[in-house]
């Protein structure tokens, strides 16, 4: 689920630029031969390409209507069953979310995941373009040796790492907090979006920051009015990976967080189905829409930003 | 312009608001487990299950604040899988919840390694136990020491669909019957299912099931493991094992179908009634009877070994273990005395967490006549009356866990056709080796 918002978007993206590098062979071959041969080629070759994007698109899409679809049937009719148009409509199973697990509201998991996303923009946001910067600014003795252990940070899996981070934050008693989630984050310990952040400030000419300081501008001058206002595309890309990442975190709070109530959606959305008891698949559905709901809406409002910040490579307004 | 003005408005009004929540979250949950103000103890406890499991826990554990004033309970769930994530990290961290849930596939393991504390000194105050069953105390035993306490209890059955049989014409089985009379109704289900729409097999094969070969194992007078925790049975015994169901197989295959079964997932060929018997555990009924919609499967034991006894054994069902890294361990044996005698408690989970271990239990049980919660323990007392019940739940091994996953894999590939039984069992011991040590 992590992947494919951003994929389709990606996907988006790279078929219009497919389809934009198609027409001008088209229109080539109107010069030679005849032109109602080439008009049915053309007429021919769009029909071809559209068909197969609408297949391709009804390939990828199905399993997402067919989850969305399958949370209104009742829950003994979901499993094993592959057709679309339910048989018979119930809305049970959203009240089954909405009335949350154990005493705890479904509010109360949506609240913790929308902190955590939150923070993590936020967090995000502000340490990796200070850092960005620094690495990409400032000369400091060891600086390529300190890019190059960052990176290798990225190499490192999660799960190696898992054990001796939760021995650390439980020795500061920070288990069953927001802490172990949200530090990291404002401590610029996501070398991604850092990485992400760096190549783009190396492509931003040193012309504007060497004539800030010609001015009388500091480092932290700099940094606030030259650059930030500049590195609004890739703040927007990281911002937009950061939410959807974190609100689609299930392991790092499964590990850190104890008590109901302070439990994410992916925690509480795994809840419905157990495979030593009864499972409820409809409650599950209802909740994974439920929980897809706000990655959607967030990814539909900032998506123009997203294609912009992968597409933007020099200077823009 | 205006996007980036909003923009750091935004940013500027998430950090606060962030620095607030981050502060109360510190001061809300920053306890582990030490004692309050006013000498109150805080005990933490986990447990798997789903919502519904969810809902008797939170009533359970109200009363027992109610009860004992001084107490106060913590608890958090997660699924079964995620559950033994989340311990193991723990585990290392050496910061167990006080009391948690145990399995008996985890049992040797987290005991072992001295995860655990060893409950014999509570005994007989604060965790009384006098009422169970000793084979079913003895369970949560490992070498001397008492680590866990079982809630419940379950115990093999084979299930059948009688609207199913009466359809195709086939008697089911009669309760003395043997492992060759099960072949026998098998295949003449599958017979009499060929032309029915969908077709109608007798069961999968049952080979396959690492449970029900130790079921079979001590019905050949063998223990399973011996005490220090090694295998106790020869590659004979499992090939003569795996060659029992071999008249159903051969020549044609009478089995349902592997490829079905896989596609059916997390469903069966029982519960779509494709499949008219399956063995599994008695507490299954209600998980069969929500899935498939029928609501007059039958329970009957498992089939009889060569001298016509059943040597089913009672299984303990959802253990509580206490963490030796507890500061509390006293009031952690308390709770746990409480969940597992206490009547009210009975009622409330009724047999969610299997047939309750002790007979208070067992009798607040407010049976509705007929209804799931109460043919489960009719199966149950009845299988105890009629004296099937004579062993005691072979303690699994460590690593028990991963051979059984191990045997279920070879189990699936065996049924596709890819194994011969010699393979099998080379393949099985060679694995068992690694996992033993």
């Amino acid at each position: 689920m992590t992947t494919t918002t951003p994929t389709t978007g990606k996907a988006a993206a790279a078929a219009e630029a497919a389809g934009g590098g198609m027409r001008p062979p088209a229109r080539s071959t109107d010069h030679d031969g005849g032109r109602g041969r080439a008009r049915r080629r053309r007429t021919w070759r769009t029909f071809l390409y559209h068909g197969s994007i609408l297949v391709l698109g009804f390939v990828i899409l199905y399993p997402a209507a067919w989850m969305v679809l399958s949370s209104f049937r009742p829950s003994n009719q979901i499993v094993g069953n592959v057709n679309l148009i339910p048989d018979n409509t119930t809305l049970d199973n959203f009240v089954t979310a909405f009335s949350g697990i154990g005493g705890v509201s479904f509010w109360t998991f949506f609240m913790n995941s929308m902190i955590l996303a939150v923070g993590a923009v936020v967090g995000i946001a502000l340490s990796s373009t200070v850092s960005a910067y620094a690495f990409a600014r400032i000369e400091f003795p060891g600086r390529n040796l300190w890019f190059a252990l960052m990176i290798g940070t990225l190499l490192l899996p999660f799960h190696v790492v898992i054990i001796p981070q939760y021995i650390m934050f439980n020795s500061l008693n920070m288990v069953d907090t927001f802490w172990p989630l949200l530090l990291g984050k404002f401590l610029a310990a996501e070398a991604f979006f850092v990485f992400l952040m760096v190549q783009f400030m190396r492509n931003l000419p040193r012309e504007l920051d060497e004539s800030a300081r010609i001015d009388g501008a500091g480092h932290a001058r700099i940094y606030w009015s030259i650059m930030l206002p500049l590195m609004r595309p890739v703040m927007v890309t990281a911002s937009i990976f950061a939410f959807i990442w974190s609100w689609n975190d299930f392991f790092g709070p499964l590990i850190y967080l104890k008590s109901p109530d302070n439990y994410t959606m992916p925690l509480a959305l795994r809840q419905y189905v157990d495979q030593t008891t009864v499972s409820d698949y409809g409650g599950q559905m209802a909740m994974a829409v439920l929980a897809l709901l706000p990655v959607l809406i967030f990814f539909i409002i900032f998506q123009r930003y997203i294609v912009d910040g992968v597409a933007t490579s020099g200077l823009k307004g | 312009m205006s996007i980036r003005k909003a923009a750091i408005r935004g940013i500027a009004l998430a950090a606060v608001g962030s620095l607030a929540l981050t502060a109360c979250g510190s001061n809300g949950n920053g306890g582990d487990g030490g004692s309050g103000e006013g000498g109150q103890v805080t005990l933490n406890f986990q447990w798997w299950g789903n919502d519904d499991r969810a809902d008797r826990y939170r009533q359970a554990i109200d009363l027992f604040e109610e009860r004992n004033p001084d107490i106060k309970v913590n608890t958090g769930f997660a699924a079964f899988p995620d559950y033994w994530t989340a311990r193991s990290t723990e585990a290392a961290g050496r910061s167990l919840p006080d009391v948690m849930q145990m399995d008996t596939s985890y049992l040797r393991q987290y005991a072992d390694t001295g995860q655990l504390a060893d409950l014999n000194e509570y005994l007989g105050e604060a965790l009384d136990l006098s009422e169970f069953d000793e084979a079913l105390v003895d369970a949560g035993r490992v070498d001397d020491g008492l680590y866990a306490v079982a809630t419940g209890t379950n115990t093999l059955a084979l299930f059948y669909n009688p609207g199913l049989l009466d359809e195709l014409g086939v008697e089911p089985p009669a309760e003395d019957y043997d492992w060759d009379e099960y072949n026998r109704v098998l295949a003449a289900i599958s017979e009499a299912g060929a032309d029915a729409d969908p077709q109608v097999y007798g069961a999968t094969d049952y080979t396959g099931t690492f449970w029900l070969f130790i079921q079979w194992l001590l019905q050949q007078g063998v223990e399973p493991f011996t005490e220090d925790g090694d295998l106790n049975f020869t590659e004979a015994h499992m090939t003569e094992w795996l060659e029992l169901a071999s008249e159903v197989r051969e020549p044609e295959n009478l089995t349902y179908p592997i490829q079905r079964t896989v596609q059916l997932e997390p469903l069966a060929g029982f519960t779509v009634e494709e499949a008219a018997m399956e063995f599994h555990w008695d507490n299954f009924l209600a998980g069969y009877v929500g899935d498939s919609g029928v609501e007059d499967l039958q329970l009957l034991p498992v089939p009889s070994g060569p001298d016509g006894e059943k040597r089913q054994f009672f299984k303990p069902t959802m253990q509580l273990s206490v963490s030796a890294n507890s500061d509390h361990p006293e009031e952690a044996a308390k709770l746990i005395d409480f969940l597992v005698n206490d009547p009210e408690v009975g009622a409330i989970f009724g047999t969610n967490m299997g047939v309750p271990s002790s007979p208070a239990q067992r009798d607040a049980l407010d049976l509705e006549e007929g209804g799931i919660d109460a043919r489960v323990v009719e199966y149950e007392e009845a299988a105890s009356e009629a004296g099937y019940v004579t062993e005691a739940a072979p303690l699994p091994v460590e690593g028990f866990g991963p051979i059984e996953e191990e045997y279920r894999n070879l189990g699936q590939e065996f049924a596709y056709g890819n194994l011969t039984v010699e393979q099998f069992v080379d393949r099985w011991f060679a694995e068992a080796e690694i996992h033993l040590g």
